[in-house]
């Protein structure tokens, strides 16, 4: 997933980068509120991991602005904000999940992985494609029960295909999620991959959508 | 409960009215009686010097003397009045018809009143010849007089009595009105209005009083607000360093995973896992005692406990342990701080998540009946003096656990300002074993409300 964080304190923005990174997503980290903006109206992301008190203005009205313009990216609000009223605010505001600092990283990460399981429509955490079975959080794919190795890179495109089974993923898409890895992507980066992919997975496993996309069949 | 300061002022001033008029009603009965028997003794000597003249012709010429008598008596009382005209012997030389034929009274030569039986007699002695003039009134017809002129005096007293009952009752309320509406608008100021009271007109003495409430009212309003937002700054300031440090060890202890360090640094981890605990109970505890919990507005327990039971639910091990029991089915609302019995349930929960037996249910129980939430949780019986200590601030009692020994310090403090109790037994109700902590509301701030949306009333618990 490609994730953008919004979080003025340096050293917590940091860690959370590094670690939201390590665990295979792509991360894109703006201490103010109207950079995030301005990212988000050129990149199409996954999820939002939102700080509440930012210098440049308050996140629950950037999370309200988000939803009055129907943006309905998940949202988890990371804030020290500990109390009932300040949660319920929040989730009134829109957002998906209410983390309070100081968190657990793990604890994040798993909250990340609900909400975008939530919001792609995947309830399970194992999900079928035929013959190929991929547990998103385990980083973990099968083929015919048979363990596959992947490739970080192969996951982040893989990923993005799994958390929206049947529908045409743009080339933008998939190079947005291989942003993470890769400043600059080249031009055939996304056929590379693809195509290691379906020699891993199986031939069919990933159709192409001329001009369109790609897209895998649950 | 105190007196009524109005009802106090009816019976206080009546009652000062009763015992004047009890005064003054002897006083003029006293008075009445005086008056009358000093007027009806100046007919008795008015009507024997009226027959002064008469008696010198008592022995030439009874017959005239007996004639004069007759016309002077007649022009006064002669049903009330009688006389004797006695010889110095005795005997009763001339007398009215209605006087008995015996003397009034012993022959004495003395001018004066006397009362003998059935009569009031003054006698008088003649010009001449030893003679005695008595004139006499029947007692009875003096006491009737004297009935009824008592009677006159005080009859329209005792009228007034109640009359002025309640003219004291109407003047002391109508005064009192401005001070009425003064103490209704005090009554309406509780924890969800510390609003100032609105200009009233009043009598110069209650304005200071306004002025004084309605300061103290504004100095409470901005220390809460002050507390609240010194309260949430400080929560700010403290988690946010502290959430770096964590997650900058964390990032750390991963990387140093494959070393002879990452132990070292786990354990660090876990350290700060345990400061950042002790700062958020501390600062729970100093909201406590600011008094946060004071507020108030109408929360609902069963919505709250949703919020709160989800993060719990995420713990390993927890969510299938966990369960709400409500047979009300709708809300359960009670009037408290929203955040505050956050911070109180959430403690509850913390305690019996670490507290209790990995292998046992947490029963959660709204008790409409009792007006109480309980939570219940697998462990030992608890022994009882134990239990007493467990409310005290860093008190964790035998159990083992990671906890501050703060969590039942707080709740009991804010159940206190809440108007409810904090209550603990081991063990837990139906069981032989187990801890259970309940937090009973008052009646007066529970309310349920049905499934279907109908207002129950709560029963007092």
């Amino acid at each position: 997933m490609r994730i953008l964080l919004v979080e003025d304190e340096p050293d917590l923005g940091a860690a959370v980068e590094e670690h939201v990174r390590q665990a295979g997503h792509a991360v894109d980290w703006f201490q103010r509120l109207k950079l995030a903006d301005a990212a988000m109206s050129t990149i199409s992301y996954d999820a939002l991991l939102l700080d509440l008190l930012l210098p440049d203005g308050r996140g629950l009205d950037f999370l309200r602005g988000l939803r009055a313009r129907r943006d309905a990216i998940p949202v988890v609000i990371l804030t020290a904000r500990d109390q009932i009223s300040d949660r319920i605010a929040g989730l009134s505001a829109g957002a998906d999940d209410y983390l309070v600092k100081p968190f657990d990283l793990d604890e994040l990460i798993a909250r990340l992985n609900a909400v975008a399981r939530r919001y792609f429509g995947t309830t399970s955490t194992a999900q079928q494609f035929g013959p190929v079975e991929i547990e998103l959080e385990a980083r973990l794919a099968r083929l015919d029960g048979a363990e596959v190795e992947l490739t970080a890179r192969e996951w982040a495109v893989l990923e993005v295909l799994a958390r929206r089974p049947n529908a045409i993923v743009s080339r933008e898409q998939i190079e947005d999620a291989l942003y993470a890895f890769e400043q600059e992507i080249e031009s055939n980066a996304i056929e590379v991959y693809i195509s290691r992919i379906r020699r891993k997975l199986g031939r069919d496993f990933v159709r192409t959508a001329r001009g369109l996309g790609y897209r895998i069949r649950s | 409960m105190g007196y009524s300061l109005v009802s106090r002022l009816i019976w206080l001033l009546a009652s000062a009215m009763a015992v004047l008029w009890l005064l003054g009603s002897v006083t003029a009965g006293m008075l009445t009686v005086f008056e009358v028997n000093e007027r009806l003794d100046n007919a008795l000597v008015e009507v024997a010097q009226r027959l002064l003249p008469a008696t010198e012709d008592a022995l030439s010429a009874p017959q005239v003397m007996d004639a004069r008598a007759q016309q002077l008596v007649a022009t006064l009382n002669p049903k009330a009045l009688a006389y004797q005209i006695m010889a110095p012997n005795g005997w009763v030389a001339l007398r009215s018809s209605n006087a008995p034929a015996v003397p009034f009274t012993p022959p004495v030569l003395q001018r004066g009143f006397r009362d003998v039986r059935h009569w009031r007699v003054y006698t008088q002695p003649a010009a001449a010849g030893g003679y005695l003039i008595e004139v006499a009134e029947p007692q009875m017809h003096r006491s009737e007089a004297l009935r009824r002129a008592i009677g006159l005096a005080v009859l329209p007293l005792l009228l007034f009595l109640p009359l002025s009952w309640l003219m004291i009752r109407w003047a002391v309320k109508r005064s009192m009105r401005s001070l009425i509406r003064l103490q209704r608008e005090i009554g309406q100021r509780d924890g969800s209005n510390l609003t100032c009271i609105p200009e009233l007109p009043m009598p110069s003495e209650l304005v200071p009083i306004h002025t004084a409430v309605n300061r103290l009212l504004d100095r409470l309003q901005r220390a809460l607000v002050n507390e609240r937002q010194f309260a949430a700054n400080s929560a700010h300031e403290l988690r946010t360093p502290l959430a770096a440090v964590q997650a900058q060890m964390q990032v750390l202890a991963a990387q140093l995973s494959s070393t002879a360090h990452a132990d070292r640094a786990q354990r660090i981890v876990a350290q700060i896992k345990a400061l950042s605990n002790l700062a958020e109970k501390l600062l729970q505890f100093s909201r406590a005692e600011a008094g946060l919990a004071l507020s108030r507005e109408r929360v609902d327990v069963v919505q709250l406990l949703d919020i709160l039971m989800d993060d719990f639910r995420r713990l390993e091990g927890v969510d299938k342990r966990l369960a709400l029991s409500w047979p009300g089915q709708g809300s359960f609302m009670v009037l408290a701080d929203l955040d505050m019995l956050g911070i109180a349930v959430r403690n509850l929960l913390e305690n019996a998540v670490r507290y209790g037996a990995a292998d046992a249910p947490i029963e959660v129980c709204l008790d409409d009946e009792h007006n109480c939430l309980r939570v219940s949780n697998g462990s030992e019986v608890v022994p009882r003096d134990v239990l007493l200590t467990l409310k005290q601030p860093f008190q964790r009692g035998t159990m083992q656990g990671a906890g501050g020994g703060l969590g039942l310090a707080i709740v009991e403090k804010i159940m206190m300002q809440l108007g409810g109790t904090l209550e603990l037994a081991s063990p837990a109700a139906g069981r032989v074993d187990g801890f259970e902590v309940r937090l009973v509301f008052s009646a007066r701030a529970t309310q349920i409300i049905g499934a279907a949306g109908a207002t129950v009333p709560a029963n007092a618990g």
